[in-house]
């Protein structure tokens, strides 16, 4: 297999999951500049690990190899530290100014309760939350059994509910804001 | 079911990820118990809340090109380390029947080996500079130098030349061939210069080699075997080299 694998294989299959591989890498690292080179680094191990590549799902099999560098990188103490939120990164769903600023505050808010989840507790949250992945890839991924992964979830959940509930944006945690 | 064992499940529950006889039993505590409909119902708002709020990061833009620019190299570099081993399999099955015939092929292999240590240096070099590695940043040779103890199994000559405009930026281990050697990496203007040092009892690159733009000179002092590596140009790095050897 891996000697027909040509460099537009690789792209094919790869490049598509780049914003999951940054998304993952952004939160885990909790810094930009680190989370681009994480992803980089994560690219370069793949293609030298695609002759062993059989044609799982790509996507769990790339955020596997994205997880495992980032936590390399995190115990080297390579990061560059936590950056603060930066608005002009963010999707912005709205257009009108007053509603955009009420809701930048709202995703700070909420994206500093997610930051401040202890890193296990993080990825399981981010593969299951933004990758929507099933407790059996996201235990495949970070080499836990799925039973941890349940109560990783529901004890992350539960320290959202109660960051949240913290946070000056009480309504957050208290019901469903309509907007 | 007990409340804290529902607790537990409700998260998994919203996942989709227990099984029917799970279900049933949670619903039928559910039916009775004020408290874990109350958690039912935050646990679902903070998910909308999530799903709402929470930024999706995605790649920056120049982030593809860059991407697959290092890729492009990685591949070259990989394709070119494939064609070495050949080339050393050729040597070695050339040397066989050579010494089979009584001659002498130490030459022919001799020089192949110390151009596939330049190689392999310079190689050292270039992944460096892609993955950004420095195991021990500080311009500070009293800091360098004893971070390489416990690390090699010798310990590498350290010197600062900021005064002469090579400042000492840290250092790494690298690994060539199956030796961990010492990496002393200093800096000229912009242009990043590599210092690889191990112990002379081994196999020699040549003294000047050039690839793709990157020049490397070797030379040996004290027992010591030193490379410096650097897309700097010949004449700056011969000055660089000059001050080492005079250290």
């Amino acid at each position: 297999m891996a000697s027909t694998m040509s460099s537009a294989d690789f792209d094919r299959t790869f490049l598509p999951h780049l914003d999951a591989a940054y998304n993952l890498a952004r939160l885990l690292m909790r810094n930009a500049e680190d989370a681009e080179d994480v992803v980089q680094e994560a690219y370069l191990r793949a293609l030298r690990a695609f002759s062993s590549f059989r044609g799982e799902t790509s996507r769990s099999w790339l955020l596997a190899i994205v997880r495992n560098t980032s936590f390399t990188w995190l115990r080297n103490n390579r990061s560059r530290g936590h950056t603060e939120f930066q608005e002009e990164q963010h999707v912005s769903r709205d257009v009108d100014p007053e509603t955009q600023s009420m809701r930048c505050e709202r995703t700070r808010a909420v994206e500093q309760c997610v930051e401040q989840l202890p890193s296990d507790f993080r990825e399981v949250f981010v593969l299951r939350e933004m990758e929507a992945l099933s407790y059996r890839e996201i235990a495949a991924i970070t080499g836990v059994p799925a039973g941890t992964v349940m109560s990783r979830l529901a004890r992350a959940r539960a320290r959202l509910a109660g960051c949240l509930k913290s946070s000056p944006h009480k309504n957050l945690a208290g019901g469903r804001i309509g907007s | 079911m007990t409340c804290e064992e529902v607790k537990l499940l409700i998260s998994a529950r919203m996942d989709g990820e227990i099984n029917a006889v799970q279900c049933v039993a949670i619903d039928s505590h559910l039916t009775g118990c004020t408290s874990c409909n109350e958690e039912t119902e935050a646990q679902e708002n903070l998910r909308a809340v999530i799903r709402d709020e929470m930024p999706y990061y995605r790649a920056p833009a120049h982030m593809q090109e860059r991407l697959t620019s290092a890729l492009r190299v990685a591949e070259s570099f990989d394709g070119r380390a494939r064609r070495t081993d050949w080339r050393v399999l050729g040597a070695v099955a050339a040397a066989l029947v050579l010494a089979v015939l009584g001659a002498a092929p130490f030459l022919v292999n001799e020089h192949n080996q110390r151009q596939i240590v330049a190689d392999e240096l310079l190689s050292a070099h270039v992944r460096a500079l892609f993955s950004h590695t420095m195991d021990v940043v500080s311009s500070d040779q009293h800091t360098v130098k004893p971070w390489f103890n416990g690390k090699v199994t010798f310990s590498p000559p350290v010197v600062d030349l900021s005064s002469e405009g090579f400042p000492l930026e840290g250092g790494r281990l690298d690994s060539v061939g199956a030796r961990l050697i010492a990496t002393l990496v200093y800096s000229r203007r912009l242009h990043r210069i590599d210092v690889f040092v191990w112990p002379a009892n081994h196999q020699m690159p040549p003294p000047h080699f050039e690839r793709d733009g990157y020049n490397e000179i070797s030379w040996t002092k004290n027992d010591f075997a030193f490379a410096a590596v650097s897309d700097l140009n010949t004449a700056e790095l011969n000055t660089f080299a000059g001050l080492l050897k005079k250290q």
